[in-house]
């Protein structure tokens, strides 16, 4: 039930926001990115939520000109969560440290009853001590994953004591640039080799100004 | 088929990916290897408690066996406990949790598994097969053309480390563990390849003509180099090589490079111990033989004809 639950919302978002292509730059065909292009960018929202010192993140501030991975799961996923945040992490300390350090992984949770900001950090410690961890309260949550046009997360129905629910939720990571918009999205399936191939093109790309002049 | 819950199961008969399933500890059944298993040691008991009563202990054998059978010498402890090691190192390698790991979780134990059914266990089920079996077995003109003509080590050679490249191909691999035919064929297809590896070394049957002891253990060295192919891809890569390892659910938190790096040193160190450890027990065989502390292999009429051992 989990499985299908997640395959239809990543049907239903990957069906409702993405086209074969978008625009290009001049130096460099977009096309030959591996991850999804979007036909439309998504906008960097404007949202605050609660990293894992406990401390208010105003997500769009303290991204701004970084090329920044968004992903909303929980710590609990049996499969998808753990595979994206490892091969992320592997190919984060394989990358050049310049590139590495243009880079931003923020992991938002779509089970705040489970992922307390210390659970959080230790989970995300596992793959790499730079990823961001977000919490926040359900609704704000929620409406985080409706300004990336993603369909919200479905928590299991649960005994109010269970502790062992699922929670279903979209498998895409949205890669914002630096001209804080997103262009491209990642779904589950996509490889350590496609990062490696793709994260220095989005630090490279002339989508953002900053990142553009701070890499060549 | 069975029934739970009003709903119909289907039983999963062979250890194949299950794409996308966490793994779990639960025990799982799959039948096909039980009868598998069941099958081949059923054979070897039926043979040996049948057969070699026939073969051996009646006066007119040689009518029923043709092959002499008055002069071999009868199964030993030795050769069930030996069959029977193999046959359940063929078990523990093809059944939960070693097969479903291997086929859907962990590059790390694909690699150990290769090592049990394609080394390990049909060189120990050769070894527990009395040469009067083995003869029954190579009566038909047929068979014994095509052992003979495995007895040549360019042939074994060939088609063992064909197999290892082959059943590792990222293409094959991806695209075929998540059928049970596939794992079953590749599985069966892994196994044969090791008994043919081990025939022309272990030389069971000198009317083959098997080669010398000098040539049993180059050809083993040769053995020792070609699987270090595919062992240094593995070591070696930098991200993983097939996508079924990576995009699999996690187990015990192991990323999926450091599993393969485990899976590439395995295949190189454990498989090279492997055959030195036979390359040294060969030495020692040739200089027992030698000295002629080693007594020579009893011949027996083939169905050509003969043909002793080839010095």
């Amino acid at each position: 039930m989990h499985r299908s639950l997640l395959a239809l919302l990543v049907a239903a978002t990957a069906g409702g926001s993405l086209v074969a292509c978008g625009p290009g730059s001049a130096a460099r065909e977009p096309e030959d990115l591996r991850g999804y292009l979007l036909g439309e960018p998504l906008p960097k929202p404007e949202l605050t939520l609660t990293s894992t010192d406990g401390t208010p993140f105003d997500f769009r501030r303290a991204t701004d000109g970084f090329v920044t991975l968004v992903f909303f799961g929980y710590t609990n996923c049996p499969d998808i969560c753990p595979v994206h945040m490892s091969n992320l992490g592997t190919v984060l300390a394989t990358l050049d440290p310049r590139v590495g350090a243009r880079i931003k992984v923020v992991f938002v949770t779509t089970d705040p009853r489970r992922d307390t900001p210390a659970v959080l950090r230790a989970w995300l410690d596992r793959f790499s001590r730079s990823f961001i961890g977000l919490t926040g309260d359900s609704a704000t949550i929620a409406e985080a994953q409706a300004s990336l046009k993603l369909a919200p997360a479905v928590i299991e129905q649960a005994a109010a004591a269970d502790t062992g629910y699922a929670v279903g939720h979209s498998a895409l990571v949205i890669a914002f640039t630096a001209d804080n918009q997103a262009h491209v999205v990642y779904p589950f399936g996509t490889r350590q080799e496609d990062w490696a191939h793709d994260l220095p093109e989005l630090v490279r790309e002339g989508w953002g100004a900053r990142a553009g002049a701070s890499s060549r | 088929m069975g029934r739970k819950g009003g709903g119909v199961v289907a039983v999963r008969w062979w250890c194949s990916a299950q794409l996308g399933q966490p793994w779990t500890w639960q025990w799982q059944a799959y039948p096909g290897v039980w009868v598998l298993v069941l099958a081949v040691g059923g054979a070897y008991a039926w043979a040996v408690l049948r057969l070699s009563d026939i073969g051996y202990r009646t006066p007119d054998c040689g009518r029923r066996t043709a092959d002499g059978g008055r002069h071999e010498r009868p199964t030993s402890a030795r050769d069930v406990t030996l069959f029977g090691l193999g046959l359940l190192l063929l078990w523990v390698g093809i059944d939960w949790p070693v097969g479903l790991l291997a086929v859907g979780y962990l590059l790390s134990v694909k690699t150990i598994q290769y090592l049990l059914i394609g080394y390990i266990a049909p060189g120990l089920l050769l070894l527990g097969m009395p040469r009067w079996l083995l003869r029954r077995m190579l009566r038909s003109r047929v068979a014994f053309s095509m052992a003979r003509a495995l007895t040549r080590p360019l042939i074994p050679l060939a088609v063992a480390n064909g197999v290892l490249v082959a059943t590792h191909l990222p293409v094959v691999v991806d695209n075929l563990s998540g059928s049970q035919l596939w794992t079953f064929v590749l599985d069966l297809v892994v196994i044969a390849a090791g008994v043919i590896f081990w025939w022309p070394a272990l030389g069971r049957l000198p009317e083959l003509g098997p080669m010398s002891y000098g040539a049993r253990i180059g050809y083993l060295g040769l053995n020792l180099f070609l699987p270090t192919v595919p062992a240094s891809f593995f070591t070696f890569s930098q991200y993983p090589v097939y996508a079924l390892y990576e995009l699999a659910p996690r187990v015990s938190g192991i990323p999926a490079v450091a599993d393969q790096r485990v899976a590439g040193l395995l295949m190189k160190l454990c498989g090279g111990a492997l055959l030195f450890a036979t390359m040294s027990v060969m030495f020692f065989r040739w200089y027992r033989h030698e000295t002629g502390a080693e007594p020579e292999p009893v011949l027996a009429p083939s169905p050509q004809g003969g043909e002793g051992p080839r010095r």
